[in-house]
């Protein structure tokens, strides 16, 4: 069973697939096509069921052979994509479209089998910048990180509209960081990963900003001003490192 | 008898403009300010233009300390990374602004104000780069105010408020 699910920005396409991963006992795929080098949902999915395989990068001989195997999979189509994928041509596949309930006549809905309540969408297209960074190997200070994203998204980079991102802080956590203009507030998350306590994360970190006149330079140089320099992350994490063997001692 | 209590102006003229015509509106026997007038805002020349000629009562902030004594006076504990990088570039950049008599100015603010039984101060009693956090020990918190000799019952500081709310409670990492 292949499951395609599309909608507009923000509406809540990896949340409604890892609610039904959740649900699933049997393995499964997740595709993600077109994120390039900052996959920052199929992060979110893997470190939340690492016994699912993520494809967003792979050779598509790869993924037609599991998927000839009939694991279930769900392909997540961003918004921004063309959401006619030429490798499900021939494959039978449900489409699920989120959509709110004032873009119910959108052609989402037309394109779906099946439309689910989504986040109204704060993007309207096609007026619309979006801006990624990978940020992997970067060490956030929290309150610094606090103080950036309180400042993005309540526009001092530009109109921001959707803004999510993993980040890796001081004291070894991830954080799943999750920004949608019609919704109150940020959702933060901490990914279920080991905690990162020996040099720099050897593991996915990245932003991705969608929103109108971003300034990016100004985006770039704040985040880099939030970030831990080597001199400081040693120290730091050696000194983690002692309180944590007290703790176990 | 009503008292406004101004703090923490930091070259922002239009927001003291603000405030002032606020308390235009208020019954308002006299105004107090706890210093800081300037750094980070853009007009720090400005603010003390107004400030003095209003002769509003103003003690030393520990910015208005830093740009009479250079940024090796403070001891501030600036909340992140980020705050510290923008706080050195604004010290750098008030240094330039100020003229002489702004200087001169600042320099010569009190460290506290009394009023019968008030004490204003911008820190604490002790110093005005002190924060006296709702965390911080009793037995100091007293100790500072003690160390005040005309200090009365009560004190007023800016400093003494919440910290930021982080994004959970998180030592800086320069200072774990």
């Amino acid at each position: 069973m292949i499951t395609v699910v599309a909608g507009p920005c923000g509406a809540g396409k990896t949340t409604w697939i890892l609610q039904e991963l959740a649900q699933a006992s049997a393995p499964a795929i997740y595709v993600t096509p077109g994120v390039g080098t900052v996959p920052i949902d199929a992060t979110r999915v893997a470190a939340r069921f690492p016994q699912v395989d993520i494809f967003h990068r792979q050779p598509e001989a790869e993924l037609r052979q599991r998927l000839a195997a009939g694991v279930p999979a769900y392909f997540e189509l961003g918004f921004h994509l063309e959401i006619d994928l030429p490798l499900l041509e021939t494959l039978p596949h449900h489409r699920v479209a989120l959509v709110a309930d004032d873009d119910a006549d959108s052609g989402w809905s037309l394109w779906a089998d099946q439309v689910v309540r989504g986040n109204p969408s704060p993007v309207k297209r096609p007026a619309v910048q979006m801006w990624q960074a990978p940020l992997t190997g970067q060490v956030f200070d929290p309150p610094s990180l606090d103080t950036f994203w309180q400042e993005l998204t309540q526009g001092a980079y530009g109109r921001v509209q959707r803004a999510k991102g993993i980040f890796e802080l001081a004291d070894g956590q991830a954080f799943h960081f999750d920004f949608v203009g019609s919704l109150p507030g940020t959702a933060y998350t901490e990914l279920p990963l080991p905690r990162w306590l020996e040099g720099r994360p050897h593991r996915f970190s990245g932003l991705e900003v969608v929103g109108q006149g971003l300034e990016e330079g100004a985006i770039t140089a704040t985040l880099k001003d939030c970030t831990l320099s080597d001199s400081l992350l040693a120290p730091h994490q050696a000194s983690l490192q002692t309180s944590d063997s007290l703790e176990v001692a | 008898m009503n008292i406004a209590v101004l703090s923490c102006i930091h070259s922002n003229l239009e927001a003291l403009e603000a405030v002032l015509r606020d308390i235009d509106q208020q019954p308002v026997d006299q105004i107090y300010c706890l210093g800081d007038l300037v750094g980070y805002g853009p007009y720090p020349n400005e603010v003390v233009a107004h400030i003095r000629a209003l002769d509003i009562p103003t003690c030393q902030g520990c910015w208005d300390e830093d740009i009479v004594e250079g940024l090796n006076a403070c001891e501030c504990s600036y909340p992140s990374l980020l705050a510290e990088t923008r706080g050195r570039l604004a010290h750098d950049w008030t240094n330039r602004e100020v003229t002489p008599e702004t200087r001169t100015y600042l320099a010569n603010l009190p460290l506290t104000l009394q009023q019968e039984n008030l004490c204003f101060v911008h820190g604490s009693p002790h110093s005005q780069h002190e924060y006296l956090l709702p965390d911080t020990n009793a037995f100091t918190a007293m100790e500072r105010v003690l160390a005040t000799e005309r200090l009365h019952r009560d004190g007023t500081s800016p400093h003494h408020r919440s910290r930021h709310p982080l994004l959970r409670p998180h030592p800086h990492p320069l200072r774990a």
